[in-house]
């Protein structure tokens, strides 16, 4: 799970263009969206989708989908653990 | 000039449903769509919905063998402006005769497989081939501000026509579906597997559409035979300040461009006898919409929107739906929302479920897109527009210009990076010279790290938003290459089929009004917007254009100029103008 979590850092910082922010900055738990977190948005939401496709072979049709999924680092991992095959 | 009335002298629309206006409005009120579905690996690798014109009925047309220099989207609009043309009685060769050309990607088909940039895929090229095969010396207006570009078009022309600069207008709207923009949609996942249900409970999407239309504006009434003419009785324009591809979450800036334009018509909402909107199906947008009708008082009147009939055509459905608007008015039909079925949108909206006669002498029609631009204009047979437009108001109080790594503004240099490595480099040390940390700027494309690093130079300490409310200032940028940087871009990743992943994150940069929208989420500006091609920057246009806005009366600043960035090259010139 840590390595899990340690990888997903370094992709987001690379497929979210996060030029500012080094994968030891993200907390592990904090939220990614919204005011306090990465504030991140809906374009980096497609992103995220296209990453988890890319590096994990996992499809999420609707984005819709993403929200709890996509909450925190943390919740990212487990659902790539809980879903890989 | 006082007094100048702004009349529709002709029209022609060109769809997947007919190629004339007359062809598209039958259809519509046979309530006919020409949303098919399509297994074409040459637009997208999966099966998709679209309303695509056959080129095989296309060439039926008796110009087409005089066509064949020119390419597919160039002839979809040459047939449309002939038709239209010359049902208008209008000169299209005369000085006193302005084209206006809107459209998104113009002959972005050119892009595909080649490693050179083929020069008709500059969008001024595209214009000056068209404008050119009608005789026309002037050079023409280009509109590329996403998918209000066609109202916008129709908003510019009744300027001109107004301020006496020209007499008569042919506004030509065209866009194509085309890989480079299926596959951008679908990575936003806003593309619906079904024919687009606007508005519904159920919509779950867009559908892409293809087509061109022709509005010849004119301010001459002797060409105008109808004994009740239709006249372009007002216009606006908005931003919404708020993301670059999702809309407004409340509404107010598109009802701010709606409630200017019937000022200028000096209508009622009451007398507003059909709204037709973007109504592109996708959640938000239609979310917005609603918000925005109630927010200008017009939430009862009947509501329509087109997209049903050949789906969302991008830079030109502005342009369609106008003179769709326009046919509607003269037949005085009401046309159905075709896919709607239950309201599924936050307020009780009017949409309209019956193709019917009704009274059409005032039409509103509104378009919003990426960028978080709004737009509105008004057809009106009773209303001729209570504004002047008068060229000479308001003058260059400051400007910022970016080139060969240095940035001068008032024509002192503010920031030399001589020594930084690459353009790369050069403008993030340029924009933090100026500016706290702003997650949003790593993000951006080259072409909108121009703009908002010349504009962040360009505003220090005038403290503008002090002195202007945020409708008052307005956006009016011009450039050579677009979008074609990051177009490129998303060619280059659409090509590799062995690694076939579209990303949403370049293709939203794939429109070059999008460095309007940083700049006015930066600045919280949400006044007018809009994105001209030109082969080079034109300033005496552009200021003339920027004192079109504050004699709008709604602007008091406008930021004009040039922001421009392909390849190994880049600068940007940008003015501000004030009252």
């Amino acid at each position: 799970m840590e390595e899990l979590i340690s990888n997903l850092k370094v992709q987001l910082v690379e497929s979210l263009n996060l030029e500012d922010v080094t994968p030891a900055d993200i907390d592990t738990e904090a939220p990614l969206f919204g005011d306090g977190g990465l504030g991140l948005d809906s374009i980096d939401a497609l992103e995220i989708i296209i990453l988890l496709e890319k590096h994990y072979g996992l499809h999420i049709a609707d984005p819709k989908e993403g929200k709890d999924i996509f909450y925190s680092v943390r919740t990212l991992a487990e659902y790539i653990t809980a879903n890989q095959k | 000039m006082e007094g100048r009335v702004v009349y529709v002298a002709g029209d022609n629309v060109v769809t997947s449903l007919g190629f004339t206006t007359g062809d598209n409005a039958d259809q519509i009120i046979a309530e006919r769509t020409g949303i098919k579905y399509y297994e074409d690996a040459s637009v997208y690798p999966e099966p998709f919905m679209a309303s695509r014109i056959d080129d095989a009925e296309l060439s039926s047309h008796t110009l087409w063998n005089e066509l064949s220099d020119y390419h597919r989207l160039e002839k979809m609009m040459i047939l449309s402006a002939s038709d239209a043309i010359e049902r208008s009685g209008v000169d299209a060769s005369s000085p006193r005769t302005i084209f206006i050309f809107s459209s998104t990607k113009g002959n972005i088909d050119l892009l595909a497989g080649s490693s050179s940039l083929h020069p008709d895929a500059e969008l001024a090229e595209m214009a000056s081939r068209v404008s050119r095969f009608f005789h026309s010396g002037n050079k023409p207006y280009v509109i590329s501000n996403a998918c209000i570009s066609g109202v916008l078009a129709v908003m510019l022309g009744q300027r001109l026509l107004k301020s006496g600069l020209y007499d008569h207008a042919i506004l030509v709207g065209g866009d194509m579906v085309t890989e480079f923009v299926v596959s951008g949609f679908m990575s936003f996942k806003s593309v619906s597997p079904n024919p687009c249900k606007p508005y519904d409970k159920d919509r779950d999407g867009l559908s892409m559409g293809e087509g061109a239309a022709t509005m010849v504006l004119t301010a001459d009434k002797s060409l105008i035979g109808d004994a009740r003419p239709i006249m372009v009785a007002g216009g606006a324009s908005s931003n919404d300040a708020n993301h670059i591809s999702g809309p407004s979450r409340t509404g107010y800036e598109l009802n701010l461009a709606i409630r200017s334009a019937m000022q200028e018509a000096g209508l009622e909402p009451s007398q507003i006898d059909l709204v037709d909107m973007h109504g592109t199906a996708t959640v938000y947008n239609d979310e917005m919409e609603s918000k925005a009708l109630d927010l200008a008082g017009l939430a009862s009147r009947p509501l329509l929107s087109l997209k049903g009939y050949f789906g969302h055509t991008l830079g030109a459905s502005g342009l369609i739906e106008s003179v769709l608007c326009v046919e509607s008015m003269r037949r005085q039909m009401q046309y159905r929302t075709l896919g709607y079925a239950e309201l599924g949108v936050p307020v009780q909206v009017n949409v309209t479920t019956e193709t019917k006669p009704a009274r059409m002498n005032n039409i509103l029609k509104t378009a919003s897109g990426f960028g978080g631009c709004n737009a509105a204009v008004i057809f009106s047979t009773e209303s001729e527009g209570h504004r002047n437009y008068t060229i000479g108001k308001g003058k260059v109080t400051h400007e910022c210009v970016v080139s060969d790594k240095t940035i001068k503004v008032d024509g002192k240099v503010v920031f030399d990076g001589s020594s930084t490595e690459d353009y790369g480099a050069f403008i993030r040390a340029a924009f933090k010279a100026v500016s706290e940390p702003y997650m949003k700027f790593s993000k951006m494309d080259d072409l909108c790290k121009l703009g908002v690093t010349a504009v962040e130079h360009l505003l220090q300490g005038l403290n503008l938003r002090d002195r202007y409310k945020e409708e008052e200032v307005a956006m009016l940028l011009a450039n050579r290459y677009s979008s074609l940087e990051t177009d490129c871009n998303h060619q280059r990743i659409i090509d590799d089929r062995a690694c076939y992943q579209p990303s949403p994150a370049v293709f939203v940069y794939t429109l070059a009004n999008i460095v309007m929208g940083e700049i006015c989420i930066r600045h919280k500006f949400k006044g007018e917007n809009l994105f001209l091609i030109d082969g080079k920057l034109d300033k005496e246009r552009m200021l003339q254009l920027a004192s079109l806005s504050i004699a709008s009366g709604t602007v008091k600043a406008v930021l004009t100029g040039w922001v421009d960035f392909f390849g190994d090259d880049y600068a940007a010139h940008i003015f501000l103008v004030e009252e």
